[in-house]
């Protein structure tokens, strides 16, 4: 995949407190758009289109609880239920 | 595949033609036929490996655009894993098309009837309410249907509906080593400039297809006042030499190189000094390469409908230097009679930004919906097609006079020492590059089964002629 393919646009939000940081932004491609969520001391980061989230708006906290039950991300926690690909 | 049966009358004009063909005629009627285009969509669309997309249109994971095979549309979408898929835009549930935009980004794709969602492999995930409505839905049976082949030729992304095809090396068999010394010798690729162009024409699809199969001749003519204004800086008349080359199963293409070098014009199609020094010889044979240097405008049509242009071309001759203009153009069926055109420009993915411009400039002027070139061509093909509705077309069994090349004393000569692959023939008059496109069109119309490769094979008598010259 060419660096080109994703070209961020607008301005850069960081969200965090004593426990996370993480870095917003929306980026643009050649046909559409998505939302870049950058957790740069852990080392990942998603694209999520809006479909992805819409769908994070109608999940509970308790939906949350349960991706956190591996709280360090996957690399962290072999028996996590991270479906990373 | 399920072929449905061709009727008789279609079966016979089939057959009739195809004894016609040999003598270089071709019924007229073919270019405009309800039961003629019903049995293309399902033998030809069907069966050929299809232009879908050039990979640079869809970038990014997520980046899709809708395209169609024959008359079918098509999700192309790069998935989030980077593998391109060719999807079926019709959903499982009721067949609702899911995606109705000409292109996006979508991780997933919801159906807007029902609200069936998909993941951008196509793969069925879930619908509104799944545990109540769909206690017992087997997910992994309900994905949106995938073409049958998918593959990719420098970045130009093919796919074809029948598990029977061959896979695309085969299928374009001659025609890839020329692909290569017109695609390959720019190590950093090709790339889309902009959208594809699109416009409706009342013609046949096989009029384009025929067109840039190598009808150099028409260029005589039809496009004379773009001679005489200095759009191509090339003389019409000395723009005829050169070679039309059959590259088998169908595929064509015609190239204009000078007699000697001592003629001058344009080499490598007119591209400038800075462009012609990231050719690389090395990525390709030193025959290939020749023949790319020598060049001064190819043009060729992958069957069935995929067509190519390079050419130098400018649009204001008194104050714009010609540039390259890099063309693809796809013809699709949208009826009997009907055609919508979808046109391509392309530049390599090192070119300056400023040179971009000028290509689609000039692309834009020459050989687009408003362009110069191309508005001359519409209007003989759109009467093409209303000839071939005609009553006298029907009661006299109007046959089309593609004899060009035939006979005893050819106006080409068949070529034994061309280097490359399917078989060449010089000058430019000539139309067995049209012939072979119609044989190829015939071998898929009739046959039942996936039809066999088809080689070009040099004329007989120039068979018997070299057999005698190494006997």
């Amino acid at each position: 995949m060419p660096e080109s393919a994703h070209r961020p646009v607008g301005e850069e939000i960081q969200i965090g407190n004593e426990f996370a940081v993480v870095r917003v932004r929306k980026v643009v491609t050649r046909n559409g758009e998505r939302l870049e969520i950058i957790a740069s001391r852990l080392g990942y980061s998603i694209l999520l289109d809006p479909l992805e989230l819409e769908a994070l708006s109608w999940q509970t906290h308790d939906s949350f609880s349960r991706l956190l039950s591996s709280s360090g991300g996957p690399d962290h926690d072999e028996d996590a239920p991270g479906d990373r690909e | 595949m399920r072929l449905s049966p061709l009727d008789h009358e279609t079966a016979q004009c089939l057959n009739g033609m195809a004894a016609g063909l040999e003598e270089g005629l071709v019924a007229a009627r073919i270019f405009n036929d309800e039961r003629i285009h019903r049995a293309e969509l399902e033998r030809v669309f069907g069966r050929a490996w299809t232009f879908m997309a050039h990979e640079s249109e869809i970038p990014a994971p997520g980046d899709y655009v809708l395209r169609y095979i024959g008359t079918d549309p098509f999700i192309v979408v790069r998935d989030e894993g980077g593998t391109v898929r060719v999807l079926f835009d019709a959903c499982r549930h009721r067949g609702a098309q899911v995606c109705r935009a000409e292109r996006g980004n979508a991780s997933h794709f919801r159906c807007s009837y029902h609200g069936w969602t998909y993941k951008n492999t196509g793969e069925m995930i879930g619908a509104p309410s799944f545990r109540d409505a769909y206690p017992n839905l087997d997910r992994s049976r309900w994905g949106l249907i995938a073409a049958a082949k998918v593959d990719q030729v420098h970045g130009f992304i093919f796919a074809t509906l029948d598990p029977d095809a061959p896979d695309l090396d085969d299928y374009l068999g001659g025609m890839r080593w020329y692909l290569d010394l017109m695609f390959a010798i720019n190590r950093s690729g090709l790339e889309v400039v902009g959208e594809p162009q699109r416009w409706n024409m009342r013609s046949d699809w096989k009029s384009g297809a025929d067109n840039f199969s190598g009808d150099d001749y028409h260029t005589l003519f039809l496009h004379k006042s773009m001679g005489e204004i200095g759009a191509i800086p090339i003389d019409a008349r000395a723009n005829m030499t050169g070679y039309h080359i059959q590259a088998g199963n169908g595929h064509c293409l015609s190239f204009s190189i000078a007699e000697s070098a001592e003629d001058g014009g344009p080499t490598f199609w007119g591209f400038p000094a800075g462009i012609v020094e990231t050719f690389d010889a090395s990525a390709v044979s030193p025959k290939q390469f020749d023949i790319a240097r020598r060049s001064r405008v190819a043009v060729g049509n992958i069957f069935p409908n995929l067509s190519f242009l390079l050419s130098p071309l400018t649009v204001k001759p008194r104050t714009v230097e010609p540039v390259t203009v890099f063309t693809i153009r796809q013809w699709q069926p949208r009826g009997p009679g009907r055609t919508e055109a979808w046109v391509w420009f392309l530049t390599w993915k090192d070119a300056p930004q400023a040179d971009r411009a000028k290509v689609y400039q000039a692309g834009i002027g020459t050989f687009s919906a408003g362009g110069i070139f191309e508005q001359d061509d519409a209007e003989p093909w759109q009467s093409i097609a209303r000839g071939a509705r005609s009553t006298v077309a029907r009661t006299h069994d109007l046959q089309l006079n593609y004899q060009m090349g035939l006979g005893a004393s050819p106006s080409a000569r068949f070529e034994p020492e061309w280097p490359g692959p399917g078989v060449a023939f010089r000058p430019r008059y000539e139309e067995g590059v049209q012939r072979a496109l119609y044989r190829r069109w015939l071998d898929y119309m009739e046959s039942e089964v996936y039809p066999a490769p088809r080689p070009a094979s040099p004329p007989l008598a120039a068979e018997a002629r070299t057999a005698r010259a190494h006997a």
